[in-house]
């Protein structure tokens, strides 16, 4: 999309970012600088010298354009969610009891680029009680192991992510009741988010469900981390965390998961990429996640 | 190489004791607390980026992503994780350090409290990695040690831990048998009649079911140039270059398929040519040049813009960087190098890329894939 790149090492950056400024006449033109906070402080705080002066902060501009999906963006954002979607169902037709976590892991990484993804972030772990989800490892998948997946495709720099549980044989009563309450969470948060509505609303709405059935303590780190987050192309917002002043705008996408540790069962994951709508959160896959079965 | 998929690090984590034992890392933090002394500082703080490291803090912990270390002039250093502490479990199964802390925001204060806790009440502080922290982030942690003398030890840090110790080869070597069973998987079902995508995501296949962490390729999905994947279709070209870079933990190495770089092309040649003339003291401006003096000279510049290579260890590119007018940097005793060179067609020659991996030294030689 961007015909003018220019490659260079990193320590050519900030010397060919001041020649290019005033290469374009620019050199007294107000300039800011987006993603400050992100940048490695070196660089940070050059800015002022490659400048001449320091810069405005560009932050919000960017992000608050680009979390609202617009036509193009929202088609990569659905092929993006399309690739996970087939490649959960192809993990679940090939997880067997046997292979190692990464052997799976990355066979599912090369199923998603021959699906197109240019781009995936991926968790994959499995324990016959899990602490969290993390990178894979040598371990080797067992009979009544919960595998949990997240999976975030890229389509066109647009990143989705789907999270998912899924047991090594029959689920027992317990793990079904126990992700029954997280996906009962993940409704009433997807109800709950509606244009206007404070992110932190969203968070009680989450956990109110959760705490009823006497897991209070549990919707805190380091039991989980969040309760979603956007990861479109140049914007992270929102963050749907207790800490956030975010307020839902809509058209927003970002994933909504009450992923967390519960201790009668393990970590669950169970989370969406959704939307915002004047009618609440709504899905983008075809179907919701439910613990599934591997046999 | 000029282009590199922009992923984020992920994949097969694990720590493997029998090629990087307890011992190897207790042994490592024993020198650098040595060199602590000589150079009286009190302590070093390390900082990495979570899914960029570059290896500062992965040297002493083990531990392949990001965080922060404390160092003192005795015991074992201190960790904290990034996070509320979910990380933890999984974290305490690839360290060996037992002191793990996690942090939400805001490092500055339980470092102080930890440099206080371990005797460090004044004095030097050496500061590894900081300016690659987010500017809110150093502020806190800098005004949080703001009674001691803060000392930029980046560069001397880097420097004590540049020359390879015996275990860290093996485990490079690791990573090299990896590299190259992706790219002759790749070129397998390129033989076979795979478009050059297709070869590419072979070689990913295969790189991350054998233990890779991660994964970095480019390829020649057009008529012209390396490219790194971006999606499918593209059309079959009339012959393979992938170049493909992996780590194992956290150790990188990186190869070419064999096709791609035969006897007698201009690439193989400039490899050829900076494998002799990587000797210990050479400056990486005679290392390129002596790449330059046996390619077409028309091709420099297309050579020049994927690059000649570097040092390579726990980050896919350390110092040296090979390029020429680069006189200030020089190999030395035990570094590694990945030194690479693709030529593009032109002329009277098709396209070549090639690659080696040569640990510098008196017996200097071609790395080779440590046995599996």
């Amino acid at each position: 999309m961007v015909d003018d790149l220019i490659a260079v090492e990193p320590a050519s950056f900030l010397d060919t970012v001041q020649a290019q400024i005033a290469l374009r006449g620019l050199g007294k033109a107000k300039i800011a600088v987006s993603g400050g906070q992100q940048m490695p402080r070196a660089i940070f705080e050059a800015w002022p010298d490659v400048l001449g002066a320091a810069p405005a902060n560009a932050d919000r501009i960017i992000s608050d354009l680009s979390r609202i999906r617009d036509k193009w963006s929202l088609k990569c954002t659905l092929a993006a969610v399309d690739i996970a979607e087939r490649s959960y169902d192809w993990l679940l037709a090939h997880a067997r009891p046997g292979t190692q976590e990464h052997v799976l892991a990355g066979e599912l990484e090369a199923h998603i680029r021959g699906l197109g993804a240019e781009d995936n972030f991926q968790l994959m772990s499995a324990s016959q009680h899990n602490r969290s989800v993390h990178m894979p490892t040598n371990r080797i998948l067992q009979e009544g192991d919960i595998l949990l997946g997240e999976i975030t495709p890229a389509v066109e720099g647009e990143y989705i992510q789907i999270c998912r549980s899924a047991v090594f044989g029959e689920p027992t009563a317990l793990q079904r009741e126990k992700f029954g309450m997280l996906d009962t969470a993940l409704r009433a948060g997807m109800k709950a988010a509606i244009p206007g509505t404070p992110v932190k609303q969203v968070v009680e709405a989450i956990n109110a469900p959760i705490s009823a059935c006497g897991y209070q303590k549990y919707t805190v780190p380091p039991y989980m981390r969040t309760r979603g987050h956007s990861m479109s192309l140049g914007s992270m917002d929102p963050e749907i965390a207790g800490f956030s002043d975010d307020v839902l705008a809509e058209g927003c996408v970002f994933v909504m998961h009450p992923n967390q540790y519960i201790p009668d069962t393990g970590y669950l994951m169970c989370g969406e990429p959704v939307i915002i709508t004047p009618e609440g959160a709504k899905a983008l896959t075809s179907r919701m996640g439910q613990l599934d079965t591997i046999t | 190489m000029h282009a590199m998929t922009p992923v984020l690090e992920r994949g097969y984590t694990f720590w493997d004791r029998s090629i990087l034992p307890p011992d190897e890392f207790e042994d490592r933090t024993h020198q650098m607390q040595k060199a602590l002394r000589e150079d009286g500082l009190g302590a070093i703080v390390i900082w990495s980026q979570s899914y960029h490291s570059n290896g500062d803090l992965t040297y002493l912990s083990g531990w392949p992503m990001g965080g922060a270390l404390v160092i003192t002039q005795e015991g074992d250093p201190a960790m904290f994780c990034v996070g509320g502490g979910r990380e933890q479990y999984f974290a305490r199964m690839q360290t060996w350090l037992g002191d793990l802390r996690s942090f939400l925001s805001g490092l500055g204060k339980p470092i102080q409290e930890t440099l206080v806790q371990r005797g460090v009440t004044a004095g030097k502080v050496g500061l590894v990695g900081l300016d690659q922290m987010p500017v809110n982030s150093h502020r806190n942690l800098t005004e949080a040690l703001a009674g001691y003398e803060l000392i930029d030890y980046g560069a001397t840090y880097q420097a004590r831990r540049s020359a390879k110790r015996p275990r860290e080869l093996v485990a490079i070597g690791n990573s090299l048998r990896i590299a190259e069973a992706a790219v002759a998987g790749g070129e397998a079902v390129f033989a076979k009649g795979a478009s050059n995508v297709e070869a590419l995501v072979e070689a990913e296949r295969i790189a991350r079911i054998l233990g890779a962490r991660d994964f970095r390729a480019l390829a020649n999905l057009s008529a012209r140039g390396l490219r790194p994947f971006d999606g499918l279709p593209h059309a079959r070209q009339s012959s393979l270059a992938l170049w493909v870079a992996v780590d194992q933990h956290a150790y990188w190495a990186e190869a070419a398929n064999a096709g791609a770089g035969e006897m007698g092309t201009p690439a193989r040649r400039a490899v050829d040519a900076m494998i002799a003339a990587a000797t210990p003291g050479a400056s990486a401006d005679s290392i390129a040049r002596a790449a330059l003096s046996v390619i077409p000279p028309e091709a420099a510049a297309d050579v020049l813009s994927y690059g000649l290579g570097s040092g390579i260890g726990l980050s896919r590119q350390e110092t040296p960087l090979i390029e020429p007018g680069n006189d200030a940097q020089a190999v030395s005793e035990g570094l590694v190098l990945a030194l690479r060179a693709y030529v593009p067609a032109g002329g009277k020659h098709g396209a070549s890329l090639a690659t080696a991996m040569v640990c510098v030294g008196k017996h200097r030689s071609a790395l080779r894939a440590s046995a599996h």
